[in-house]
């Protein structure tokens, strides 16, 4: 179980990410939602160790990770919120090299990296740069890097992002078979209508802050709406979004 | 440069002018303004300087012509080096496209902004190359009429550099004429490489050319027709005669021939093939049906089993490989290191058998301390969470590999390519015994310089202006001058010793078995004292807000 407790990070005095504590169990998918710049990412830097917190930690099945980062690490996959590849590497070459950094027998880093890149349909586009991939290619790259050593825990940070539909739904029935798995998994988005798709559990965040935590069905009973969606617009969204699209209209004629 | 932000047209060339600034090579992640002062002012730096040292000399003859070549020299390689530099910025690119291809701009707008802007870029370097030589050239040249003294300077000077950037840029102009895209992008990079070098050597061998020219004119040598830096000392003598040769006189007339020739090609082939290239850049390439070929299968197979067996050691080996072969940046560097090495080898191999003997180990000390700096500049930083991610074993295999990565395929082909040079010029034992020598005294010389180098190469970011120079410099030509001088003297006694030539190989053997258990003491050190494994390094240290005097530590 992967429990995040009281993390809070500041920047410049101030609190980006403020006092957040939730937990994901394993066997389970739980969503992370929040608008743009609401701290989503910086509390996932913080669980995969690329940012040091404030005050709070982060425990792995109760322990602080920070006791044993490396067994931790050898634990996780992390898609990143970008896709930061090195560019001058071939989709191939670049999972060979994460297979590689994760100890991987040669043998099985190759033969993994195959089988990934083909059931993600990037086989033909293998030995291209990845500067020359889509964005899409990219994303699915980054997913394969993040599977191929089998992690117990997986952190993904927007991981639809720029995929098409077949591939977003492949993404979906995957979760679903790791989840069954019992691997646990924290999914990071601002697409409502995925999460609620691959979700059991939900923690929204807005402005550094948690302002819920718990499954859809009982938040949905709770507010008493239909929808993540509605749930979202009640919980954070604070403007009126049809006036602001009448004052983008103004702007554009004036 | 101000451009007017209502005018497009003006927009588009300061746009172009200022991309100049933007290139990888030329400023990984700097300010571009700053970049544009900063080069401005150490481009004018060699100008002042030998402006100041010869003003007093009162030259003529032969001795005004070799500082007429030096600053000629200096004009013509310091334009090289910029079109270089700027080699994939000649053209827009893909970016470039991208961006403007989808707003309402004609493509001939796009091509007169940018050759207005490459115009004004080149037109502004050459000016600043030759401020303070041109305009205090008339004290230094002892002739009257200082108008004319200034105007044939100048000319000459201008005609020089105009010649090196025109033949550059039309080099590049004829290859994306001749070859298919994946052609061209695979010579290109390799041309671009290979002119870094020959600039950086011609520049080092600036001195060595300059005192060769009296013998080579007077011997009507055919070389001297070979070198354009001579031709456009025959075009200065035409102009303001200093020593009446008629040898440089006809020179002369092949800098003027060449001049046209250059620019010439250069019009013909970057006018009509801006629209070809444009549709190459928005193209996607296709992606290679196979990887690598059999034979590096093979060699990587062999490697991964025999040198680098451990998946760490085998990931960063891969990383440094791949990453010198594709980064431009690091290329050039090198390829810096690589001009410097082969200027060194040149003047080396007219001297005397102790040259010889020198040369191998100035050659490995150029390459390990090159490679050492290159491994310190990032390529593209933001990627290395994957390494941060991955961290997961004892840093020890990481920094394992970069020293098997530098033995193997550094420091071993290097004394592969000097082998047969060395079996032509010394008998085969003592050959055997030379490169055995320098091999394992390039060994520990990599362990001393990569000592304190906790990081996997290129992932570690780096701050500018940290370092100092003054003292590096010093550090350097000393250990340089130590390392290949007195361990020449010292190979020398030990070749005719046998006894103390074992002892040597057992010390060396011994010095790097201490490094590097030093170096893991170290590490286990600095883990116990934090109470978690020492991490590698993927920051460079800032200077602290307020630096104490430490003397409560």
């Amino acid at each position: 179980m992967l429990e995040v407790q009281h993390l809070t990070k500041y920047y410049l005095n101030t609190p980006v990410v403020n006092d957040v504590s939730f937990v994901v169990k394993p066997g389970e998918i739980t969503g992370y939602l929040g608008p743009n710049g609401s701290g989503k990412s910086t509390t996932v830097k913080i669980i995969t160790g690329l940012l040091e917190a404030t005050t709070g930690k982060v425990l792995l099945d109760g322990r602080d990770v920070r006791e044993d980062p490396i067994g931790f690490r050898r634990r996780l996959g992390y898609v990143p919120e970008e896709a930061i590849l090195y560019s001058y590497l071939t989709g191939l070459e670049y999972l060979q090299l994460i297979g590689r950094l994760r100890g991987l027998p040669r043998a099985e880093v190759n033969r993994k990296a195959n089988q990934l890149l083909d059931c993600f349909s990037l086989q033909s586009s293998r030995h291209a740069m990845i500067s020359t991939y889509s964005k899409g290619m990219k994303q699915r790259v980054l997913i394969s890097a993040a599977l191929l050593h089998d992690p117990d825990i997986l952190v993904l940070d927007e991981p639809l992002s720029g995929i098409d539909v077949t591939s977003a739904q492949l993404f979906r029935y995957l979760l679903n078979q790791l989840a069954g798995q019992g691997k646990t998994i924290l999914y990071i988005s601002h697409v409502l209508e995925a999460v609620e798709k691959v979700c059991e559990q939900v923690v929204i965040i807005y402005k550094g802050r948690i302002m819920a935590s718990d499954s859809v069905e009982r938040l949905r009973d709770l507010m008493n709406v239909p929808s993540l969606e509605g749930i979202f617009s009640q919980l954070v969204e604070e403007r009126d979004l049809e006036a602001v699209a009448r004052d983008i209209v103004s702007a554009i004629h004036s | 440069m101000s451009g007017d932000p209502d005018r497009p047209f003006a927009l588009l060339v300061r746009h172009f002018f200022g991309r100049f600034f933007d290139t990888e090579s030329l400023s990984p992640q700097g300010d571009p303004h700053v970049n544009v002062n900063q080069a401005l002012g150490i481009l004018a730096a060699p100008g002042a300087f030998f402006v100041i040292v010869c003003r007093p000399l009162g030259l003529w003859g032969w001795s005004l012509e070799v500082v007429r070549y030096l600053f000629l020299s200096i004009s013509m390689i310091v334009m090289g080096l910029i079109m270089v530099l700027e080699w994939d910025a000649l053209f827009p690119d893909r970016r470039d496209y991208q961006i403007l291809t989808p707003l309402p701009l004609r493509l001939s707008s796009l091509f007169f902004a940018k050759t207005i802007a490459l115009g004004l870029f080149l037109v502004i370097f050459l000016i600043d190359v030759n401020f303070f030589g041109a305009f205090f050239w008339p004290g230094i040249d002892q002739g009257r009429h200082l108008f004319n003294l200034f105007m044939s300077h100048l000319t000459a000077m201008l005609a020089g550099g105009l010649f090196t950037a025109l033949s550059i840029g039309a080099l590049q102009g004829v290859l994306i004429t001749l070859l298919p895209g994946k052609a061209y992008r695979r010579t290109s990079a390799t041309i671009q490489t290979v002119l870094m070098t020959l600039l950086v050597m011609l520049l080092f061998l600036t001195p060595l050319l300059a005192s060769a020219m009296q013998s080579l004119a007077e011997s009507a040598n055919s070389l001297i027709y070979y070198y354009p830096g001579y031709w456009f000392i025959g075009l200065y003598e035409r102009m303001r005669p200093a020593t009446h040769d008629p040898v440089l006189l006809r020179l002369g007339t092949l800098a003027l021939r060449g001049l046209w020739i250059a620019a010439v090609l250069f019009i013909g082939t970057y006018l009509p093939f801006y629209r070809r290239h444009a549709r190459k850049m928005l193209e996607t390439p296709e992606p290679s049906a196979s990887g690598a070929s059999r034979l590096g299968s093979w060699a990587g197979d062999v490697i991964e089993r025999t040198l680098v067996p451990r998946p760490i050691e085998s990931a960063v080996f891969h990383f440094i490989g791949q990453t010198i072969r594709r980064s431009i940046k690091h290329r050039l560097f090198l390829a810096t290191y690589g001009g410097f090495g082969v200027a060194l080898a040149l003047m080396t191999s007219r001297s005397d058998h102790d040259g010889l003997l020198r040369l191998s180990l100035m050659l490995s000390f150029v390459l390990i301390s090159g490679l050492r700096a290159a491994f310190n500049f990032p390529s593209e930083l933001r990627a290395n969470w994957a390494f941060q991610i991955t961290e997961t074993t004892d840093i020890d295999e990481y920094l394992t590999a970069t020293r098997k990565w530098i033995a193997a395929c550094a420091i071993l082909p290097l004394f592969g390519l000097l082998a047969p040079a060395e079996l032509i010029f010394f008998p085969w034992r003592a050959a055997l015994f030379h490169l055995a020598f320098g091999a394992v005294l390039s060994l520990l010389l990599m362990e001393l310089l990569f000592l304190d180098f906790r990081k996997v190469p290129f992932t570690c970011s780096r701050l500018p202006g940290k370092v100092n120079l003054v003292g590096l410099s010093v550090a350097y030509i000393l250990g340089f001058t130590l390392y290949s001088s007195y361990l020449a003297d010292l190979e020398s006694w030990l070749i005719h010793v046998p006894a103390a030539a074992a002892i040597y190989f057992v010390a060396v053997g011994a010095a790097c078995w201490l490094l590097n258990h030093w170096r893991r003491g170290s590490i286990k050190t600095a883990a116990e004292a934090f109470s978690s494994p020492a991490g590698l390094r993927y920051d460079d240290p800032d200077d602290p807000v307020v630096r104490t005097l430490g003397l409560t530590q």
